[in-house]
């Protein structure tokens, strides 16, 4: 508890509530705008960290990812245009109840239930971190490898498109984390004979590739399509007391669903409000309404969607294991500054954790007075044109990558990965996996061989202790099941295919 | 157009792997574990090649139906313009890295070149005040990006004074 003080004394001074003030700002700013993301900011955002001490580099990356997962709401509501992909569902109650004249009404429900969703997810973040990481100390090596196979498994089967295009993307992104010099033995591996691969592939330049400086280029691809805009409204912008007393139990139960969504690997905020808006609707005794501007809509599915960042910290700081893109990014800024999430981390860096929680929890607050205050802004920005935007944004990754190494192989790598990312894109592969694979893949290595050293080259632990059994059996059905209805469903497309002599896909 | 690109990622994952495992091969050096230095890139190559071919196959026995579900949005079709555009938009940051950290040519003037050009490669026809805002834009940020970076960060980039 004396810990948590001491962080929140250091976030509300001065320097640190200025970066979180210009971090939620320019995460709500960017989630608002269609076809820029929270994750692009954040790692446009990674070489700037670079200068700063990890206390400052956390406070800012925490405000900018629950700015936001949080600015979406506003063009989703008011111009029916998701500016995030968690804020998809609070576009079907959100657009027809703006449209219905009441824009400050669907607003204020949806940045007041953020805000609580945020809040509920941080009473998680802080209950739940310490017993886990305590409990994770007493992991074997073999019980950790179980668990990121476990959990890698999850990333690539839950992971939005193809299952197989997935585990490929999974695989792919292991392999490249393998060049450099082997921990275990001293030898290089996959360096093809230059020296300049046995530090291994710096994920920073990667990142700022793959998600930043590919996505603008896959973007420049994509056709605006949206509803008519409507005006902003302060009116009704503030929930009241009876709000949250009528939403209360709507509240309470989708920021317990986002917070549990969270804290599962790879699947993210887009599921969690999906979830919530679903059992929203199911408990609800007028499910006919949603959909046409119902307010619990809004309440669910917001509420939601902020509660799955606090849930997806838990396993990031108890355990080591980013469960999303954006947790990936936190990690490596962490990373860059020598520190490593885990276990130990509340060992070695307790003051790192509390500040972390507490940035959190100020970062909520702060979310919740820049989007009052900045809601009609906020809609206009939305009209940015793209040929002013993306230039700007090729131009802030070049220099910003050079900026993290001073070297221009970084830059000549953040180009090459912005390729390979249009590509993946173009292609219809998930990148997320590919990065979580990066990160994971190389520690699920060490943990392995760890372990077979310990047990003296025996693998019998792996099957005969149950906790292993169990995260290698669920591995395993989650790998079998997909597969198997995969090659179910493409068997029964082709005999319909064939039985009609043509190519539905074509038509 | 989707599963053309498809293919070209599978095949290019095959051939990944293949190197991969070729490369693994030429591993060497004493491991304190039963598992070795080889093992896991060799593995991971292999599971790389399986994959690939798995979802080229896939689009092969299942008549052109692709491993993904990208094809099914209502998105209108990409026309070989908006490829031109984005391969542009790219060859265009390779010249602004090349320019500003190979020949060294000044920050601001390269940024507000790059502002200018990508504006009028993005901009819809007919957009005639484009070229003043990109200008504007590009002014901004050049000089403002050339200030920040050299006095605030010392980062060692080229300027105009």
């Amino acid at each position: 508890m004396d810990g948590l003080l001491t962080a929140f004394a250091f976030t509300l001074q001065p320097l640190p509530m200025l970066l979180m003030l210009i971090g939620v700002s320019a995460g709500v700013f960017v989630g608002a705008i269609p076809g820029l993301t929270g994750t692009m900011l954040l790692a446009l955002c990674l070489p700037l960290t670079f200068f700063m001490t990890p206390q400052m580099a956390i406070v800012l990356l925490i405000a900018i990812y629950i700015g936001a997962i949080s600015g979406g709401l506003i063009t989703a509501t008011l111009l029916k245009m998701p500016g995030t992909e968690a804020a998809i569902m609070t576009t079907l109650d959100g657009y027809p109840m703006a449209r219905a004249g009441r824009p400050g009404r669907a607003l204020g429900l949806g940045i007041g239930s953020s805000f609580v969703g945020g809040l509920i997810s941080w009473v998680a973040l802080v209950a739940l971190t310490k017993p886990l990481s305590v409990w994770a100390t007493q992991f074997t090596a073999f019980n950790y490898f179980a668990l990121i196979l476990m959990a890698l498994v999850l990333i690539a089967v839950i992971t939005e498109g193809s299952f197989m295009k997935g585990l490929a993307a999974a695989f792919l992104g292991a392999l490249l984390a393998v060049p450099g010099i082997d921990p275990s033995s001293g030898t290089p591996r996959l360096t093809f004979g230059l020296l300049e691969l046995n530090g291994g592939i710096d994920p920073i330049p990667m990142f700022i590739g793959l998600f930043a400086l590919g996505t603008v280029f896959s973007d420049m691809l994509a056709h605006g399509a949206g509803g008519s805009g409507i005006e902003a409204s302060r009116k009704g912008i503030l929930m009241g007391w009876r709000d949250y007393r009528k939403h209360g139990m709507n509240l309470l139960r989708s920021s317990v669903i986002g917070t549990w969504i969270g804290l599962l690997p790879g699947v993210g905020a887009v599921i969690g409000s999906m979830v919530a808006y679903s059992a929203a609707k199911g408990l609800s005794r007028t499910p006919e309404k949603f959909g046409t501007g119902h307010e619990s809509g809004i309440v669910a599915s917001e509420a939601a969607n902020n509660a799955t960042i606090g849930g997806a910290m838990i396993p990031l700081i108890a355990l080591g294991l980013p469960g999303s893109l954006n947790n990936v990014l936190l990690l490596a800024a962490l990373l860059i500054h020598s520190v490593q999430p885990g276990p130990l981390l509340f060992v070695n860096n307790a003051d790192l954790v509390y500040i972390l929680m507490a940035a959190f929890f100020v970062s909520n607050v702060l979310m919740y007075l820049v989007m009052i205050a900045s809601v009609r802004w906020v809609s206009k920005i939305s009209e940015v044109p793209q040929y002013v935007l993306f230039p700007i944004i090729i131009v802030c990754c070049i220099v910003g990558g050079f900026a993290y190494g001073n070297s221009t192989a970084d830059i000549w790598a953040i180009l090459g990965f912005a390729a390979v990312g249009f590509l993946l894109d173009l292609g219809g592969f998930p990148k997320g996996p590919l990065a979580i694979s990066f990160i994971l893949s190389p520690m699920a290595e060490e943990k392995l061989r760890s372990g077979l050293q310990i047990s003296g080259g025996s693998w019998s632990n792996l099957y005969t202790e149950p906790l292993n059994l169990i995260m290698l059996l669920i591995a395993l059905v989650m790998l079998i099941f997909p597969l198997l209805g995969q090659v179910i469903a493409g068997r029964g497309a082709s005999r319909r295919l064939g039985r009609h002599g043509f190519d539905q896909t074509e038509e | 157009m989707g599963l053309s690109f498809e293919r070209l990622i599978s095949v290019t994952m095959i051939g990944i792997g293949i190197l991969g495992w070729l490369q693994s091969r030429n591993i060497k050096g004493f491991a304190f574990d039963a598992l070795g230095s080889q093992a896991v890139p060799k593995l991971l190559s292999a599971l790389l090649v399986l994959a690939g071919i798995w979802i080229l196959l896939q689009g092969v026995i299942f008549r052109g139906q692709s491993a993904g579900t990208t094809g099914d949005t209502d998105e209108p079709p990409l026309e070989a313009g908006d490829y031109l555009r984005a391969i542009s938009m790219f060859a265009l940051s390779v010249a602004f890295a090349f320019l500003v950290f190979q020949m060294r040519l000044p920050l601001s003037i390269c940024v507000l070149a790059t502002c200018l050009i990508g504006g009028r490669l993005l901009a819809p026809r007919g957009r005639r005040n484009a070229t003043v805002i990109s200008a504007f834009a590009g002014l901004i940020l050049g000089f403002g990006a050339e200030w920040i970076f050299t006095r605030f960060f010392f980062v060692d980039l080229p300027t105009l004074w």
